[in-house]
C-alpha cells in the first residue's frame, strides 16, 4: 500500500537511543478509501498487541 | 486479528487531523493520532489515541512521540480519554494536570456523558481492553471500566 508521507522527517535528539523514521499524515478522513483501508490494514496488528 | 480491533484502529486513525507514525525500518512501532481544538486562545492536544508496540513498551518512546507533538503543534494543553493508569501516568510526564480544565474541557473533547472527570460508558457499556483479566492490573481503579467509563485527563503542557 502506498502511505502519503507529508513531512517526513529523520527523528532528532530526542530518539538518542534508536534512529527511527517518523511520517506525519494530516486530515486521514480525506485520503482515499483505499488508503484508509491500507492505514487501517498497516496498524491494526499494532493496535492488536500493544494496547496502551 | 479480530473485526473488532480493526473497527477500533480505523475508527482513531481515519478522521483525525494528525496522525504520526514511527517506523524501525520499514514496521511500525508506534503512532499517535490526534485532532487540534481551542479553548480561549489555548490550543489543546486532544490525543485519540497512541499505540507502542510491546517490544518498545518501556524505552520512552511515547512519552518522547508525545513530546514531539505538542512542541510541533505548540498545544498549551494536553487532554485525552482514558481507562489506563499507564496511559494516565504518562500524560502527568507530560502536563500538568488540573481537574477544573478536565472539567472544562470535557464537552470540548467530545466527551459523551461527563460526570465531573469521569465519562460514563464512553466505550459503550465495555472495556475498550478486550482482555479484562489481563487489563485489570492497569485499570483506573476510581471508574468503572468494565461498563465502559474513561477518566477525562486534561493539563498544562510541561515547559
Amino acid at each position: 500500500m502506498s502511505i502519503r508521507e507529508i513531512e517526513p522527517r529523520e527523528s532528532r535528539d530526542i530518539f538518542v537511543w534508536k534512529t527511527y523514521t517518523t511520517s506525519l499524515l494530516v486530515n486521514t478522513g480525506e485520503l482515499p478509501d483505499e488508503e484508509k483501508v491500507g492505514l487501517t490494514n498497516l496498524l491494526s496488528p499494532l493496535v492488536a498487541e500493544g494496547f496502551m | 486479528m479480530t473485526p473488532a480491533i480493526w473497527e477500533d484502529t480505523k475508527n482513531h486513525v481515519v478522521g483525525c487531523q494528525r496522525l504520526v507514525i514511527i517506523k524501525d525500518d520499514a514496521s511500525p512501532v508506534a503512532f499517535a493520532a490526534s485532532n487540534l481544538r481551542w479553548w480561549n486562545s489555548y490550543a489543546i492536544y486532544h490525543l485519540e489515541g497512541i499505540i507502542v508496540a510491546v517490544q518498545e513498551q518501556g524505552t520512552g518512546l511515547a512519552r518522547a512521540l508525545l513530546e514531539e507533538e505538542l512542541r510541533a503543534t505548540r498545544a498549551g494543553i494536553l487532554a485525552f480519554h482514558t481507562q489506563n493508569t499507564k496511559m494516565w501516568k504518562l500524560g502527568e510526564k507530560v502536563a500538568v494536570f488540573s481537574e477544573k480544565l478536565a472539567r472544562s474541557l470535557a464537552m470540548i473533547i467530545h466527551s459523551r456523558n461527563p460526570d465531573g472527570i469521569i465519562d460514563k460508558m464512553r466505550y459503550g457499556g465495555n472495556s475498550l481492553y478486550g482482555d479484562g483479566e489481563r487489563f485489570e492490573k492497569i485499570a483506573i481503579p476510581d471508574i468503572d471500566w468494565r461498563r465502559g467509563d474513561a477518566k477525562i485527563f486534561a493539563g498544562w503542557v510541561r515547559r
